[in-house]
């Protein structure tokens, strides 16, 4: 199929019209979440409700002051960012700012660049192990690459039969396990998860 | 136009995900998309297409941008999208149960410049009648093949 370009590569007021009517729709969710009234947002930013308004609905013109001052009239900040998705003629135009977001909050809000060397990401792979209920423990094994091998103790949840589910598998800043034991009464090892490397190439 | 002139094509120059995908029906008067999106100013062009990825991207709302009909007691399939005082109705479906379930597709259909605060009954009632269209179905799968991988000789393609 022939590629179609993307409508924010057809001008620049097209490309910050996305990108700041996404950060309005930010303001927008977080005044339908918390149910805060225009009329508060106005009088922190000391401009009438009218004007709040009128900023809101017309993302194209908003300043970077005053997107600062909408996030801090909510206890928010504002960052800005350059970043490159690999897309050099924006075939898909800009990423979504939640996105940025949600994987910031996933690392667990790391401040500066040595907390975010040391937090790692939980992978998509769960260790749901299915196994037969009735054991309350799963012995987990994680590849540490300062210490080596390391295993502790999960508790697990039973989930509706067959499953069960490993809790406490991704302490904050840990990194995700690479085996995951099942032991039964008396120690009997009843089961046991491929290594996560097996399980990608799966 | 007949009913067999409906056609479904996905809304062009957005970025369409894997997961959620948007598209037009037209062919008849009724389905009046394409003439909403052509009278629409510049700056509600562009909202309505930051919001269209919006939903595309994952998001459920602000309900100030689009929202659905769910517990509707005429038409729950029903999806409406907004950009100022326009609005633009379809409604949701999986036009892939078979090879991809997780796929959901809102099929816009009717235009209208905000009547009132509440969608009129009319309206809800037409999006109903095409979700339910034996044509609209069809025009569907004209662009979505639902033949399970295996089946098929080559790997499996959007049809756009």
């Amino acid at each position: 199929m022939e590629s179609v370009a993307h409508w924010t590569q057809n001008s620049t007021a097209d490309f910050i019209h996305s990108i700041s009517s996404n950060f309005v729709a930010q303001i927008e969710t977080k005044i339908e979440e918390e149910g805060i009234s225009q009329n508060e947002i106005a009088s922190k930013m000391n401009k009438t409700s009218g004007r709040v308004s009128q900023l809101l609905n017309n993302p194209g013109n908003l300043s970077i002051r005053v997107m600062v001052e909408l996030a801090r009239s909510l206890g928010m900040k504002v960052s800005i960012i350059a970043y490159d998705d690999k897309d050099p003629n924006n075939d898909q135009g800009p990423i979504d700012p939640e996105v940025f977001v949600r994987s910031w909050e996933k690392l667990d809000r790391p401040v500066d660049l040595f907390e975010v060397e040391e937090a790692v990401l939980p992978v998509d792979e769960m260790p749901m192990v299915t196994y037969n209920v009735g054991y309350e423990h799963a012995d987990v094994f994680r590849q540490d690459f300062t210490y080596g091998y390391v295993c502790y103790s999960a508790p697990i949840r039973f989930l509706p039969n067959p499953s069960v589910e490993l809790l406490n598998m991704y302490p904050a800043k840990t990194k995700p396990p690479t085996q995951v034991q099942i032991y039964g009464p008396g120690g009997l090892m009843i089961n046991q998860t491929p290594l996560l490397s097996e399980r990608k190439a799966a | 136009m007949s009913q067999g002139q409906i056609k479904f094509r996905l809304f062009g120059q957005i970025r369409q995900g894997a997961d959620r995908k948007i598209g037009v029906l037209t062919g008849t008067s009724d389905l009046n998309i394409t003439d909403g999106i052509k009278i629409l100013a510049v700056n509600q062009k562009r909202e309505l297409k930051t919001n269209l990825e919006r939903w595309i991207d994952g998001h459920t709302g602000p309900k100030s941008r689009f929202h659905n009909f769910e517990g509707d007691s005429i038409a729950p399939m029903a999806f409406v999208f907004k950009a100022y005082n326009h609005r633009f109705y379809g409604y949701r479906t999986n036009p892939l149960p078979n090879t991809a379930p997780r796929l959901q597709v809102i099929v816009l259909c009717s235009h209208a410049i905000k009547p009132g605060y509440e969608t009129s009954p009319d309206e809800k009632r037409f999006i109903k009648r095409m979700a339910e269209s034996i044509e609209a179905a069809r025009a569907l799968s004209e662009s979505f093949d639902d033949t399970p991988k295996d089946t098929k000789k080559g790997p499996r393609q959007w049809n756009q």
